[in-house]
């Protein structure tokens, strides 16, 4: 009815294909899930160098880390789960400001909400959760952007 | 000063937007009461696949979610709001259909919502309310409702990614021969620009900032003007949402000050001008009389939209009369 989105195609057919970095890894609540630029060298050649995630970076309990597609450079961390798209937003604006990460703008919607949060460094990124064409829930760590 | 003037929040859509094309009157007002809620996303005017026409005009080549403007075919306005919070209707209308049997956070396909229609041809959805259990319905088919009065309250039923409301206008398409989703941002369709809540007023001044000296039986007039900061205009007619002055603390307590000019044992008087559009000054006038057992008092008083909502009696500065009644008879 009214809660619209578009399936990102391709990104969705390497999620389908189970293709790529740590596809099938598991992450538990607060887990260390360190996305370092050598771990990405070393499974995807053709792969940007990612800016790596904190070892303490927050985590949505049983999210599936994903493959990060190579034509998106913004793209910090990819993970997906099989829970409401409420509870990974519930959870990242209570696990963000806990673990350092103030947020700074929380955008809730119907298909999608991104949580904008800022970094120790005074960088800010972005948290966003969305609806899978499977209806798996995508989450997102990305670079800020308008 | 005792009665601080109630500061006027920004009601944050987040847009400057020049003062150019006149507003309607009276149309449309934001469908809440919490003056710091800001939009989320808007709606997506394109309907192409993977790319987005958002409310300010920009166009995006992309199906990324842009946080304050748009997500990917996006048919209505979202606005965060916690859990349970009280959502209003938007304009005067008519119920026309309800569900509330989801979970007020129940994630699927189908969630809680409330559909209007107005006297414009138009329609008014109220989506991811809070179950009908859990008092996310306030309204049943067929209710005629004014505008600011509050219908239900806030969820996360149904596709929904945090607690927010999703209001949809709907306008009917010859074309289509179906209502379609419009775009009240883009068109303007608020009666105030970037949109206000709908019953809001700051303090301005009155006839005696200080305390009233008043002598036993005697009894003096007061004034207090407001502006009104709201959505709607304020109106001295009618019954439902006719504007009035009344006791607080508590709400509608008789009150030792009544004057024969009082409407009731709480309500102390409408608003003495027939009409006060947004942003405009309203005065109130009223008498008191002198309670028999000589003393200091205060007499504290809110504003009512009759039968609809009081309003944010914090953004009236706190406003109350200080009160000492003399032994001296008139």
């Amino acid at each position: 009815m009214r809660r619209s989105f578009v399936v990102h195609l391709a990104l969705l057919a390497a999620l389908v294909a189970g293709c790529g970095i740590g596809s099938g890894e598991s992450a538990s609540a607060g887990a260390s899930d360190p996305l370092t630029p050598e771990a990405a060298a070393s499974t995807a050649p053709s792969a940007p160098e990612r800016i790596p995630l904190a070892g303490d970076f927050p985590v949505l309990p049983g999210a599936v880390r994903a493959a990060m597609p190579n034509d998106d450079p913004g793209l910090i961390g990819l993970w997906t789960s099989d829970q409401p798209g409420s509870n990974a937003y519930d959870f990242f604006v209570a696990a963000l400001p806990a673990a350092g990460y103030p947020i700074v703008g929380r955008y809730p919607g119907g298909a999608a909400a991104v949580i904008r949060f800022s970094l120790p460094n005074g960088g800010i990124w972005q948290m966003v959760a969305r609806e899978g064409g499977d209806g798996a829930l995508v989450i997102e760590i990305r670079l800020d952007r308008p | 000063m005792r009665r601080a003037a109630g500061s006027v929040l920004p009601v944050l859509v987040l847009m400057s937007w020049s003062a150019g094309s006149a507003l309607a009157t009276d149309d449309y007002t934001l469908p809440f009461y919490d003056p710091g809620v800001a939009l989320s996303y808007g709606v997506d005017r394109d309907r192409t696949l993977s790319r987005q026409l958002d409310w300010t005009g920009q166009t995006w080549n992309d199906a990324v979610p842009h946080p304050g403007r748009v997500y990917d075919q996006h048919s209505g306005v979202d606005y965060p709001m916690a859990l349970r919070s009280e959502v209003a209707a938007a304009k005067d209308g008519t119920v026309v259909d309800v569900e509330g049997g989801y979970g007020t956070s129940q994630f699927g396909n189908f969630g809680n919502f409330v559909l209007l229609k107005h006297s414009d041809g138009r329609q008014t959805l109220y989506y991811h309310l809070a179950s009908a259990a859990d008092g996310g319905i306030g309204v049943a088919v067929g209710n005629a409702v004014v505008a600011g009065q509050p219908i239900g309250r806030s969820g996360c039923s149904g596709i929904c990614h945090g607690a927010h409301l999703h209001f949809e206008m709907l306008a009917w398409s010859a074309t289509a021969k179906a209502f379609q989703s419009a775009d009240p941002l883009a068109e303007r369709r608020w009666t105030t620009w970037p949109g206000r809540i709908p019953f809001s007023a700051s303090y301005v001044r009155e006839s005696n900032p200080g305390t009233e000296v008043i002598k036993r039986g005697q009894t003096i007039s007061h004034w207090v003007e407001f502006r009104n900061t709201g959505g709607r205009t304020w109106r001295n007619t009618g019954s439902v949402g006719r504007i009035a002055l009344g006791t607080w603390r508590p709400a509608a307590h008789a009150s030792l000050f009544r004057a024969s000019d009082w409407l009731s044992s709480w309500m102390a008087t409408f608003v003495d001008a027939a009409s006060v559009p947004p942003n405009g000054v309203g005065r109130f006038t009223f008498g008191l009389r002198g309670t028999p057992v000589a003393g200091s008092y205060r007499e504290t008083f809110n504003l009512v939209a009759q039968s609809v909502h009081w309003f944010d009696h914090a953004r009236l500065g706190g406003f109350y009369v200080p009160i000492l009644v003399s032994n001296l008879t008139p």
